[in-house]
């Protein structure tokens, strides 16, 4: 069963949003992956993340954005091929 | 073990901050320039000076300073071989000015052929890479179509601007010279700086004042409508056609319609902290307002011209980028010390006092006043006083900045 950890950063001025991600991302392992909500596309994180062997997936919707975040090991990374 | 930030995506610390750092001594020495000038006359060749100290030396420098770091925030674009592109974009813009100022003073031609292949070679050769990596891009949004359009107007603007100056220097002045230089202004003004501020506040606006996004809509009107116009004002002008004012009239609706929306945005932000930011940025968006505004009713009234470069270039632009440079180096700062590892900084709001950005700010906008009344009211004590206070304003700007870059540079070798 895997774990998400929600970080909500649409009220967060830059650069709190990156510090959340990047602080949270220790965290990944083969049960879980982080779901991150913003209002704008963190342009800068995709570069890290895939700097990092981190993978991600987008989801924009009107006024926010969801990114998806799992390292190599995550056990249910076809979940992510889904979401919409 | 994860590391922090990718250092691959962003230029070396120096290389934006040395452009932040020299734009306000280029102001102070603009200032002085302007203190013992013995007439405010804008076709007095002390005060072309001045305002190109400003223009190119403040304005230009601080977004040449602001693009290698927005670039990879606004588009995911790195600039390749970021500190050499830097390094000599710096040096070939910093001399091209000081040889350009020399020029006008001494009135000499070898400074202005000297001023004129130096700031064509630094300027060209930074936009023109940017432009490369920027048109890489895959689905560009408005931002990125915004910037092109800004840097590709910039570029015919600078084609200009150095035919202008070639015929001073060659004192080969056409029929058509006045006509290019209009359209010089207009696309400087416009054509570069406006629709670079409009993508600028696009990004930052909503990412560093946590306000609504602007909408697809609100974008493309704004950048197309702007560009249409722009491309347009030749035509007017070379054809006779005499639509000055409609064309001024038209650019006034985008303007004034952009300035609404971002000061209701900056109202309306949700986290209402105490920030000297959002004065600023406030404060430059009323100058472009009445700026816009003064620049129509300088086609139906006789009225200063001096006043129309006060209100749009100390009022709107540099009082935007003082803003923008509280903002930019207190997160540059932390990004590069975040990405070394070091997480027990202070954090991007106790990197420079709030109380000396309060008491920059406010000599700032009296020197902003002073102008005003000054000019307006052709009063030179007052215009002297002004220049005074602005010198003091950007002392203190640099003074208050260099604290942000102290922290770096105390902590960059842990």
């Amino acid at each position: 069963m895997s774990q998400e950890i929600i970080l909500d950063t649409r009220e967060l001025e830059a650069p709190e949003p990156m510090n959340l991600v990047l602080n949270a991302l220790s965290q990944l392992d083969e049960n879980t992956f982080i779901k991150m909500i913003h209002r704008m596309e963190p342009m800068m994180l995709y570069t890290t993340l895939v700097n990092n062997n981190l993978n991600y997936k987008v989801v924009p919707k009107p006024d926010e954005v969801s990114i998806y975040i799992w390292d190599n090991s995550f056990k249910e990374q076809s979940k992510f091929k889904d979401i919409n | 073990m994860f590391a922090g930030l990718s250092l691959d995506q962003a230029p070396p610390y120096k290389s934006p901050v040395k452009f932040f750092l020299v734009a306000p001594i280029f102001a102070i020495v603009a200032g002085i320039f302007a203190l013992f000038s013995d007439n405010y006359d804008i076709h007095n060749p002390n005060i072309i000076a001045t305002i190109h100290l400003i223009t190119i030396g403040f304005i230009v420098m601080t977004i040449l300073g602001a693009l290698q770091q927005m670039l990879p925030v606004i588009a995911g674009v790195v600039i390749p071989k970021a500190k050499r592109v830097s390094d000599i974009t710096y040096a070939l813009v910093s001399l091209g000015l000081v040889s350009f100022t020399l020029g006008f003073i001494l009135y000499q031609k070898i400074y202005f052929f000297l001023a004129g292949i130096l700031l064509l070679s630094g300027l060209l050769y930074f936009t023109f890479i940017a432009l490369i990596q920027l048109f890489q891009v895959k689905n560009k949004s408005y931002i990125v179509k915004g910037m092109i359009l800004s840097l590709l107007f910039f570029i015919l603007a600078f084609l200009i601007g150095v035919h202008l100056i070639m015929a001073n220097a060659t004192e080969n002045i056409s029929a058509l010279h006045y006509s290019f230089a209009l359209i010089h202004y207009n696309y400087i003004f416009f054509g570069f700086l406006f629709l670079l501020v409009v993508v600028i506040t696009i990004q930052v606006v909503p990412m560093f004042w946590v306000t609504n996004s602007y909408k697809n809509q609100e974008q493309s009107l704004i950048i197309f409508s702007s560009t249409v116009l722009l491309l347009f004002y030749p035509i007017n002008l070379f054809m006779n056609l005499e639509l000055d004012i409609l064309y001024k009239i038209l650019f006034n609706f985008i303007i004034l319609y952009f300035v609404f929306l971002t000061i209701k945005k900056l109202k309306n932000r949700k986290r209402k902290l105490k920030d000297i930011t959002v004065y600023f940025y406030i404060t430059s968006m009323i100058f472009l307002a009445l700026g816009s505004i003064y620049w129509l009713a300088m086609s139906i009234f006789e009225l200063p011209e001096n006043l129309l470069g006060i209100l749009l270039g100390l009022g709107f632009m540099v009082s935007l980028m003082n803003g923008m440079l509280y903002k930019i180096i207190p997160f540059l700062t932390w990004f590069h010390l975040n990405a070394k590892g070091l997480f027990d900084i202070p954090s991007m709001r106790e990197m420079i006092p709030l109380k000396n950005m309060q008491t920059q700010f406010y000599l700032h906008l009296f020197s902003m006043i002073g102008f005003i009344l000054g000019f307006g009211f052709d009063i030179t004590i007052i215009v002297k006083v002004a220049i005074l206070l602005f010198i003091v304003s950007n002392i203190l700007l640099f003074t208050n900045i260099y604290k942000a870059v102290q922290i770096y540079l105390k902590n960059q070798n842990r």
